[in-house]
């Protein structure tokens, strides 16, 4: 799982302006990115991880995200106890997240607020990521193609 | 340890007005960074921050800036779509920073002054501010107004109006009048222009050929100086002179160009 650079030396070079004037944040940042870096460094890309774990990623993803565009953004997270050592794909969930942000939040200039749910279906894990931005529209959603993962920041 | 020179005189005044300056970035903590190291910088004025494509280009054409900060990866195009659509004529200079530099040698295609890697620093930006603002010092000349531009055609009729050198990766035009004076230094000309001096790879001889002998003088089989900038000629002894020009420096001239000189002394 390869990160895109963009993501990276962006997030870099926010840090180095928050070092001076915001050094709490900017050791947030760090501390996220280090996270994200050590998870995108695993050699099985398509590896699974604790749905628990996953999630953590995806929420280091969204506080990198929310300091870099001063988003006023909340997270919700609400799976289904018992649920939180289900093995998903590495890297699942933060797509996804990164997609409510950059299509449905940040065009809406709107207090942003995503919600992350896990429940039980029968033997079936679920897993919603959900946004109160933009939405998309009917013709769009038939263009895509549904069921592809994979890491996109 | 430290010595500090205290000067009496005054201070000069600044005859070049201030850089303005764009940004261009979509990530408003990258925007803050660059703000703050322009509000330090002397005769540096930030006039402009937009955070897509179409609002830069909006801007540059409405209310052009003297320089643009511009960021490859903007939501809506990229960097290089904004110089395409603002186009080469209207464009004013340019620095693209760039988070992954796939896009930095396009970049130099589209005559950027510099491009920026992020991360960068305090210091990297103001070395490449400094490089548009020298820039701008060397173009003053084609910022004269067209009526101007009519009156000097006449010298244009004789000789080039500047020269081009190679500079490192880049290549720079000196206009003529910006050179105060040029001496041979080995396979080279060195062009002193003001506080600065270029190399061009050229004889001393070969480019006398191309100046305006009105404008241009050699005085030295090492020398040329520009007439405009000669302020006093001061005799030394058997027929060679020192001359004197306006920065101040006093150049002696060689016996054998005794004739040029006894015939600026004529015209004078």
């Amino acid at each position: 799982m390869k990160m895109n650079p963009h993501f990276l030396f962006n997030t870099l070079q926010n840090i180095s302006v928050l070092a001076v004037q915001e050094p709490h944040s900017a050791i947030l940042m760090l501390t996220r990115l280090g996270d994200l870096l050590r998870a995108s460094f695993r050699k099985d890309s398509q590896q699974e991880i604790p749905l628990e774990a996953e999630i953590a990623l995806t929420q280091a993803y969204l506080d990198i995200e929310r300091v870099r565009f001063r988003d006023r953004l909340s997270v919700l997270v609400d799976i289904e106890p018992g649920t939180e050592g289900a093995l998903v794909p590495t890297f699942l969930l933060q797509p996804l997240a990164e997609n409510a942000i950059k299509h449905g939040l940040r065009v809406s200039n709107i207090c942003g607020r995503i919600e992350i749910r896990g429940v039980l279906d029968g033997g079936r894990l679920v897993l919603t990521v959900a946004d109160n931005g933009a939405g998309i529209s009917t013709t769009s959603l038939q263009k895509l193609q549904m069921g592809g993962i994979g890491c996109t920041f | 340890m430290f010595s500090h020179s205290m000067s009496v005189a005054p201070m000069p005044v600044r005859m070049v007005a201030s850089l303005r300056v764009f940004i261009v970035d979509d990530e408003p903590v990258i925007r803050e960074g660059l703000r703050r190291v322009l509000g330090k910088m002397d005769g540096v004025e930030l006039v402009g921050e937009f955070s897509t494509g179409a609002e830069a280009i909006e801007a540059v054409l409405s209310r052009p800036p003297d320089l643009v900060l511009l960021d490859i990866q903007l939501p809506d195009c990229t960097g290089l779509d904004v110089v395409r659509q603002i186009g080469p004529a209207r464009m004013p200079m340019v620095i693209f920073v760039t988070a992954y530099d796939e896009y930095a040698l396009k970049a130099f295609d589209l005559n950027a002054v510099d491009y920026l890697l992020k991360p960068f620093d305090e210091e990297r930006l103001a070395r490449s501010i400094e490089r548009a603002r020298s820039r701008t010092a060397l173009n003053q000349h084609s910022l004269l107004s067209s009526h101007l531009r009519e009156l000097l055609k006449a010298q244009e009729q004789f000789g080039p109006q500047r020269l081009v050198v190679r500079n490192g990766e880049r290549y720079d035009f000196v206009p003529l009048d910006t050179i105060d004076w040029i001496e041979s230094a080995d396979n080279y000309v060195k062009i002193h222009c003001g506080p600065k001096a270029l190399l061009l790879h050229e004889t001393l001889t070969s480019l006398e050929a191309k100046l305006d002998p009105r404008r241009f003088a050699r005085i030295h089989r090492q020398r040329i100086i520009n007439l405009s900038r000669l302020v006093a000629i001061h005799p030394i002894l058997n027929g060679t002179y020192e001359l004197e020009l306006r920065s101040g420096i006093r150049l002696s001239s060689g016996r054998q160009y005794k004739d040029s000189i006894q015939a600026m002394l004529r015209q004078a």
